[in-house]
């Protein structure tokens, strides 16, 4: 198997530089070592694989986006190829992972005070500690803002009430970041994101979904019973919890449809692989042209996901308005991805359908890119008020 | 429903319905956890004659044209896919070689065990070479005194753990292979040299129980030859073909269902302030899904008709398999979509039916397989 795929490209982005083509190579090989041979295990028993968070961190693979004095390298580059990479032998991992060290750490990161950060970045670029971020709702899904948990100051403290459903990690975490609004307000007022610990008085979290994919990354719901806080949890300024959120919501989208293009890769490496050496009407399958075809419409989606996607990191690192761009990228791309997994499935017929190769787990957890951050119908939406205003 | 279908098979989908409704959904999420069809639901379904359907009367069954079969089986569908999947192979591949092609001896001594459901069968013709290519098989059938030893090894078997009978495609001449090489076998479970080896994990199909069939020097007796010598490709072909149909009305009975739950889905669930059913992205998806589902259903009812009429419909037969399972496909994803997160989760049984349907896309000929014959059939002359 080889380890890059794309280093004789003829046209520059962040990803053909000498020392993200060295790292990207680092961290396939970490990954083929470490990950690979536990990722169908931990797809088959829904469980996370720790060890290898652990493993990981040492190398500098958790939060490399993250400032260096808290331990990351301040890097959002390195944090876009360890992303991909990791989607290409376990898309699960690294949504658990990322939920820990961007949707948790990076809004810490961004909106918290000295002390939060001290607090909460160095655990979790150790691996150590796990965060989640938590806004969906069972009413509030598409429809965000129509969250009900609420929050409501009692003297010197915060209560927070609600229930909050499918979050990444919430089974597993340490820390959470919780979005509630304040009884009565509308749209983007009124909101506040707290940031609270397992163990805190009236927070509860429920047992882990039973999902299509993304099975490795326990998925729950948090429920909020008058938690009490004091103002050291609160994340940002009072009332600014949505705005604040949307203020940072651009640097996740930009990495999202990077699982897009790991999972993709992942089926062309299985494919292409099984082409060349199963035999079926005295031939290579390979040397068919209806197998060729598949071959070349998988890989020329992708290669032009791929170009989009990297180019819109580019943009998000030099600060750049991305609304419609990363509505297009993970609209594409996460289309690409499922004709890409149901392909390499249908290359390899009945064996593509059997656990044990890796493309029947592609092909669940590609789906959850068309739900997960904002539905394709969503990115439609987005795109066209974009177009329209 | 189609006014071709007889009387009193309307009746009998009645009742299936009602049985579905009360019996087989309230059982789904147990078949889903275990694998298993719960014993009562098993001896239910042999108690309406389920596994005897295409039977031959004479021999147990009811006797139904194919028009027929595939409209109950249609709606024995919309439930879990086990329960399609174990009464469809006794009323399929597991006994239309016996009944096309078996002896009288033969049909005496299996059909009407096959019909009451008291044995279950299996078809054995896949290999780990040999899927698309059929007539590369490698188990061979060798011919001694008073019989035929057996060698070799099928795999993704439907069945095979729990089947009593097996038929089992063979190669009996290496030269001539699908020009008269390849021979059937009515095989028996405690058949010497028989053994089941791996149970196949699969992505979906909870309950089909695929598995490895491995003969070492398997002997069977000479009236276990199904056919003539060198007619078992043609046996293998013929009995795919109505196959076709029967995969093809599964496959718009699992995407009617769908579409039903999506319907309620969307009028029940609100978000901006008012029912997804209301928004028209979620209406496109509905009548594109139900626009479908119409052409492949009439589709299905006019290829049957025609089969039963006695007419070739092997173009038809892959063009209904294509449509209709291409269909389903899109529809379990629209309707996965349209739920959401929620669709996402096993708690609704879009998840469970997304990940069965992946699977119609390649039995019974993959969709890539029917093209090749749609064309070949275009071409030819």
């Amino acid at each position: 198997m080889f380890i890059v795929t794309h280093k004789q490209r003829l046209n520059m982005t962040f990803a053909d530089r000498e020392e993200y083509i060295k790292l990207r190579e680092e961290v396939r090989k970490f990954n083929l070592r470490e990950l690979a041979p536990v990722s169908s295990e931990c797809d088959e028993k829904e469980v996370f694989p720790f060890d290898v968070l652990k493993k990981a961190s040492e190398l500098g693979y958790v939060g490399p986006h993250l400032p260096e004095r808290y331990g990351g390298m301040g890097d959002y580059y390195a944090k876009a190829v360890v992303y991909e990479e990791n989607c290409r032998v376990s898309f699960g991992y690294n949504l658990s992972l990322n939920a820990s060290d961007l949707l948790f750490a990076n809004n810490i990161s961004k909106h918290g005070t000295e002390e939060q950060k001290q607090r909460y970045l160095p655990p979790v670029i150790k691996g150590e500690k796990i965060g989640c971020w938590a806004l969906t709702e069972p009413d509030a899904g598409s429809d965000a803002l129509s969250i009900r948990t609420t929050w409501r100051k009692d003297g010197n403290h915060y209560i927070i009430n609600g229930r909050k459903t499918f979050i990444t990690n919430a089974p597993i975490a340490d820390f959470f970041i919780v979005i509630a609004r304040k009884p009565g307000s509308i749209k983007t007022d009124g909101g506040c994101a707290f940031i609270l610990e397992r163990g805190m008085q009236g927070l509860y979290t429920g047992k882990p979904f039973k999902k299509l994919g993304g099975r490795c990354s326990p998925t729950g719901e948090i429920i909020l019973d008058d938690v009490k806080v004091t103002r050291d949890q609160l994340l940002g300024e009072e009332g600014n919890g949505f705005k604040d959120m949307f203020s940072s919501l651009d640097v996740e989208r930009a990495y999202t449809p990077l699982s897009s293009i790991g999972i993709a890769q992942a089926c062309i490496d299985a494919v292409v692989a099984y082409s060349k050496q199963r035999r079926q009407f005295g031939r290579y399958i390979s040397e068919f042209q209806l197998i060729q075809e598949k071959l070349a419409v998988m890989s020329a989606e992708l290669e032009v996901a791929r170009n989009y996607v990297y180019n819109l990191i580019e943009l998000m690192v030099h600060g750049k308005r991305i609304t419609k761009e990363a509505s297009i990228a993970k609209l594409f791309a996460s289309d690409m991805v499922n004709k890409a997994t149901r392909e390499a499935i249908q290359i390899m017929g009945g064996y593509g359908y059997m656990r044990e190769y890796n493309v029947e787990r592609y092909f669940r957890d590609a789906k959850l890119l068309e739900i997960g951050a904002g539905t394709s119908e969503i990115q439609k939406l987005i795109i066209a008020k974009e177009l329209l205003k | 429903m189609d006014e071709r279908i007889t009387e009193e098979t309307r009746g009998f989908i009645e009742i299936i319905k009602r049985f579905v409704n009360n019996d087989c959904i309230p059982a789904e999420d147990k078949i889903e956890d275990t694998g298993k069809i719960p014993d009562e639901l098993l001896n239910k379904m042999k108690e309406l004659g389920l596994f005897g359907l295409r039977i031959p009367r004479d021999y147990g069954g009811s006797g139904m044209n194919l028009l027929d079969y595939c409209y109950v089986l249609k709606e024995l569908s919309k439930t879990h896919d086990a329960i399609r999947a174990i009464m469809s192979v006794n009323n399929g591949i597991g006994s239309m070689g016996l009944v096309n092609y078996g002896t009288e001896e033969q049909k005496k001594r299996y059909l009407p065990l096959l019909a009451s459901g008291e044995y279950i069968s299996a078809f054995a013709l896949t290999e780990p070479g040999a899927g698309s290519d059929a007539s590369s098989i490698t188990t061979t059938a060798t011919k001694i005194n008073n019989g035929w030893l057996i060698n070799g090894m099928k795999h993704f078997i439907t069945n095979a753990p729990i089947a009593n009978i097996f038929t089992v495609i063979t190669l009996t001449d290496k030269e001539k292979r699908a020009k008269g090489g390849i021979t059937a076998f009515l095989v028996e479970r405690n058949a010497k040299g028989l053994s089941i080896g791996n149970i196949h994990k699969t992505m979906g199909g909870k309950g089909w129980l695929q598995a490895e069939v491995i003969f070492e020097d398997c002997f069977v007796p000479d009236n276990a030859l199904l056919g003539q010598v060198g007619n078992g490709f043609k046996i293998a072909m013929t009995t795919l073909n109505e196959g076709r149909l029967s995969a093809a009305a599964s496959a718009i009975g699992i995407g009617e269902r769908l579409l039903s739950m999506g319907v309620e889905y969307a009028k029940l669930r609100k978000q901006f302030g008012k029912p997804i059913a209301e928004f028209e992205a979620i209406q496109w998806m509905l009548a594109d899904s139900a626009t479908e589902l119409y052409a492949a259903d009439r589709m299905l009812a006019h290829t049957a008709y025609s089969f039963d009429k006695g007419e070739d419909i092997r173009m038809q037969s892959s063009m209904t398999k294509l449509f209709a399972t291409e269909s389903a496909f899109k529809i379990a994803d629209r309707i996965l979509q349209l739920h959401g997160g929620m669709g996402f989760m096993k708690e609704t049984k879009v998840e469970r039916m997304f990940r069965d349907i992946r699977a119609y896309r390649i039995f019974e000929g993959t969709s890539e397989i029917q093209k090749l014959m749609i064309a070949r059939e275009l071409l030819k002359g």
